[in-house]
C-alpha cells in the first residue's frame, strides 16, 4: 500500500517549499486574524465551547436514539435512507441510484466524507462524470489533487498557480485577477449545474427530531445541487447528528466562528427531504445515507472524542506543523492535528499510523477547538500505542536510557560521560540518532556539573 | 410515529444500530473543557449585540454583510426607493415571486417604468436576471434574512439569479438565527427548504481574497418595510 516517501521526507519537502511556504503563512494568518473579532460577538466565549462540547458528547452516547428518530423522519417525509457500515456500502447505494435513475452527469458540494470513501474515484471509474461545485475543491479536482485542508481545499495555491489550472479549462485566454477567475468558474459550473441528473451534499449536521439536513457553504453552491438536480443524495458521517434546533443553534453558533471567523456562513441550507407537491422546483428523490465507515469501532475507545469533531479545520489554522508542511504531506483524506487523530483510527491500514509524529504537542489545537477535543492528548496516546509496535533495537534503547537515569548513581556517570565528550551530536551517533540530532543545536555541558560545585567547600 | 414511513430503507438498520449501541454503552472518561456545567448545555448562546432596537441591529449587519439596505418608514420612503431601484440601469426585467409583499413591490416598479414579470419557471432565470422576493423572517444580529421553500415555491429564487432584492417585513425581524431554526423546526414555514441568506455569495479560495458572485448573486438589496 505505501510506496510513498516517509513521512520525515514528506515533511522536509514541503517544509523546504518556499511557494507553499507563503501560501500557507498567507492563508493561517488571515483565518487567525479574524477568528477574535467573531468570538467577541459571544458573552462567554468558554461557556459556549463547554456546552458545545457537552451536546456532542451527550449526541455520541445517544447515537442510537438520534439515528433511528433521524431515519424514521426522513422516511416519514417520503424520503431514501441508506445504513452504509463501509464506504463501499455508501458508494454502492449511490451508484445504484444514478443507474436506477439513468444518470449520467453529478454536481457535488464539497464533502470530507465523500473524499473519505472516495467516491469520486469510484464513481468516475464507472463512468459517471462527477464536477466538485465549491471553486477551492473544483481548482483542485480539475488539478488532479487532493485537498489540502478540511475547509479550504485550494489553499496551498497561489493565484498564479490557480489561473494556471482554470486556463486549460477555458477556450480563451484568463485574466488572472481574483475577480475575473471567479467570474470564469461561476459561467462554467452553472452549466454543469443546469446539465446536472444528481446532486451530492455532505451534511455539516442532521436534525433528528426534524429529519432535516443542514448545509453551509459560501458560494451558495450548496443551494443550487439541491436546487436544480431532480435527485440529491446526501451522505452523513454517523456522528454528526444533534437532537433538535436547540442543539444546532449552539454548533451553527460556533461553526462558522472556528471555521472562517464569520458570525454565520453566507448560506445556511436546512432541507427536510424532496420538494412538495406545492413546490415548482426541488428534487424528486432525496436520499440519506448514513455512514459508519470504521466510526463506531472509535467509539466507546479512549480515543471516541475525537467523533465529536464538526469539521471546522481551526486546529490546522493554528498548528505550527500544518502552517510549515500544509495538508498534502500528511499523505491523508484528513488533514492537520485532527486528521493526524483520525487517519491511523480510522483507516489503521493505511501506512499512515506514523502521523501522530507530525505535532509538537503544544496543545494550540485543544485550545482552539470549538468542542474541545483533547487533540494533544490522543496524539500522544496513539504515539504510545505506535511504540507498543516499536522494533526491538529502539526498545533496547529505551530499556538501557531507563536503566541508566533510574539509580542517582548511574545518571551521575551519564552526565560526567556526556560532560567528557562535550555534546551529544558531536558524536559519531548511529542512525536514527543522528536523525534525531541532525538539526538540532548541540547543548553545551559544563565542565563542572552543578553537582560537584555544590559540593566544592564555600568559604 | 403514527403514520406508515413512506420512504424506502436500505441496509441492516438493526445491525448497524445494534453496533453502535454496543460501542456507545461502553464507558469512557472524556476529557473535559473546566466551565461551570448548566442544567441544559442548549440552553443557548448569548451574544454581546445589542438586540434592544431589532431593525437598526439587523440593518448595520445586513450593510456589514455587503448587503445594500432601504429601511422606509412611511409611503413616501417607500416611493423613493422603489425610485431608485426601479433606476438601476444594469437591471432590464425584474422577475418578481408569487408572494404578497414581492407583488406589491413590483407593482410599484412597474409604475416606475421597469419592466416586471412574474416567475413561472424558477429554473428559467439566469445568471443576468434580477429578482424580487419575500423573506419569511430577518434576523437582527446576523443581518440575515430566510427564505422558504413553503412560501415561496422555490428553493432556487436566491441561488440562479445575479442580483437578488429581498422584501423584509420589520415585524418579521427576529433577534438570533435561534428563532429562525426554531421556527422551521416548528414548521412555522411549511415548505422542504429553508435558506438562511447573509449577503451576496462570496469566496476566499483564491488567496483568501474575498470576491463576490461565485455562485449566488452577486448583490443582494433588501427592503425593510417598516411602514406602520
Amino acid at each position: 500500500m505505501t510506496d510513498r516517501p516517509s513521512l520525515r521526507a514528506r515533511a522536509a519537502a514541503a517544509a523546504d517549499d518556499g511557494g507553499l511556504r507563503s501560501n500557507l503563512h498567507r492563508a493561517v494568518t488571515h483565518r487567525e486574524a479574524r477568528r477574535p473579532e467573531a468570538y467577541a460577538e459571544l458573552t462567554d466565549a468558554n461557556e459556549a465551547h463547554g456546552a458545545a462540547q457537552r451536546i456532542r458528547l451527550d449526541t455520541l452516547r445517544n447515537l442510537p436514539a438520534l439515528l433511528g428518530t433521524m431515519a424514521d423522519n426522513v422516511l416519514a417525509a417520503g424520503g431514501y435512507v441508506h445504513w452504509a457500515d463501509t464506504g463501499d456500502s455508501a458508494v454502492d447505494y449511490v451508484e445504484s441510484v444514478l443507474r436506477r435513475r439513468n444518470a449520467t452527469n453529478i454536481v457535488k458540494a464539497k464533502s470530507m466524507l465523500t473524499e473519505e470513501i472516495h467516491l469520486n474515484a469510484r464513481l468516475e471509474q464507472a463512468g459517471f462524470e462527477v464536477t466538485e461545485t465549491d471553486l477551492g475543491e473544483w481548482i483542485v479536482q480539475l488539478a488532479g489533487q487532493a485537498p489540502s485542508h478540511i475547509v479550504a481545499p485550494a489553499v496551498h495555491l497561489n493565484r498564479a498557480e490557480i489561473a494556471d489550472i482554470l486556463g486549460k479549462e477555458s477556450a480563451e485566454p484568463l485574466a488572472g485577477d481574483v475577480t475575473s477567475l471567479t467570474q470564469f468558474a461561476r459561467s462554467r459550473l452553472r452549466e454543469a449545474f443546469l446539465d446536472a441528473d444528481v446532486g451530492i451534499t455532505g451534511v455539516n449536521f442532521a436534525v433528528a427530531e426534524s429529519g432535516a439536513v443542514v448545509i453551509v457553504t459560501n458560494e451558495g453552491n450548496a443551494g443550487l445541487t439541491i436546487g436544480l438536480p431532480k435527485v440529491h443524495i446526501a451522505l452523513m458521517g454517523m456522528e454528526r447528528i444533534v437532537e433538535s434546533w436547540r442543539e444546532l443553534d449552539v454548533m451553527m453558533s460556533l461553526l462558522p466562528r472556528a471555521a472562517t471567523g464569520q458570525s454565520i456562513s453566507t448560506y445556511v441550507d436546512w432541507v427536510t427531504g424532496a420538494r412538495r407537491d406545492s413546490e415548482h422546483d426541488g428534487p424528486e428523490e432525496f436520499h440519506l445515507v448514513i455512514v459508519d465507515n470504521g466510526r463506531s469501532d472509535i467509539l466507546g475507545s479512549e480515543y471516541d472524542q475525537v467523533l465529536t469533531c464538526i469539521r471546522c479545520g481551526a486546529c490546522s489554522n493554528v498548528c505550527p506543523v500544518y502552517s510549515t508542511i500544509g495538508g498534502h504531506a500528511y499523505g491523508s483524506v484528513y488533514t492537520g492535528p485532527i486528521g493526524a487523530v483520525l487517519t491511523p483510527l480510522l483507516s489503521p491500514d493505511a501506512g499512515l499510523n506514523d502521523l501522530a509524529n507530525a505535532s509538537s504537542l503544544c496543545g494550540a489545537c485543544w485550545e482552539t477547538c470549538p468542542v474541545g477535543i483533547p487533540l494533544h492528548d490522543l496524539l500522544l496516546e496513539l504515539r504510545y500505542r505506535e511504540s507498543a509496535a516499536a522494533g526491538p533495537t529502539e526498545r533496547a534503547a529505551w530499556r538501557l536510557w531507563s536503566t541508566m537515569w533510574s539509580k542517582p548513581s548511574r545518571y551521575r556517570s551519564s552526565l560526567s560521560t556526556a560532560a567528557r565528550f562535550g555534546s551529544v551530536s558531536s558524536l559519531p551517533l548511529p542512525g536514527p540518532i543522528k536523525r534525531w540530532a541532525t538539526g538540532r543545536t548541540p547543548i553545551p555541558v559544563a565542565n563542572k556539573s552543578l553537582r560537584k560545585l555544590w559540593k566544592r567547600p564555600r568559604s | 410515529m403514527t403514520a406508515p414511513p413512506s420512504g424506502r430503507e436500505s441496509g441492516d438498520r438493526s445491525s448497524f444500530l445494534a453496533k453502535v449501541e454496543h460501542r456507545a454503552s461502553l464507558p469512557t472518561t472524556p476529557h473535559l473543557i473546566h466551565v461551570a456545567e448548566k442544567d441544559d448545555p442548549a440552553g443557548g448562546v448569548a451574544y454581546t449585540a445589542d438586540l434592544s432596537d431589532l431593525v437598526a441591529t439587523f440593518t448595520a449587519a445586513a450593510r456589514e454583510h455587503k448587503s445594500v439596505v432601504y429601511v422606509v418608514h412611511n409611503d413616501a420612503e417607500h416611493l423613493a426607493a422603489v425610485l431608485d431601484i426601479a433606476s438601476d440601469s444594469d437591471v432590464e426585467e425584474f422577475f418578481v415571486s408569487d408572494e404578497a409583499e414581492a407583488r406589491e413591490f413590483g407593482n410599484l416598479l412597474e409604475q416606475a417604468g421597469a419592466t416586471v414579470r412574474p416567475i413561472t419557471e424558477p429554473r428559467q432565470l439566469t445568471q443576468r436576471d434580477t429578482v424580487v422576493t419575500t423573506a419569511v423572517a430577518g434576523v437582527a444580529l446576523t443581518g440575515s434574512i430566510a427564505l422558504s421553500s413553503g412560501a415561496s415555491g422555490s428553493r432556487l429564487l436566491t441561488s440562479l439569479p445575479k442580483s437578488h432584492i429581498a422584501i423584509v417585513p420589520a415585524a418579521s425581524i427576529v433577534p438570533t438565527p435561534r428563532d429562525i431554526y426554531q421556527g422551521f423546526a416548528e414548521e412555522r414555514w411549511l415548505g422542504s427548504a429553508l435558506i438562511i441568506a447573509t449577503g451576496p455569495s462570496r469566496t476566499g479560495d483564491i488567496e483568501m481574497q474575498l470576491a463576490f458572485g461565485v455562485h449566488g448573486p452577486g448583490q443582494v438589496v433588501i427592503v425593510v418595510d417598516a411602514r406602520p
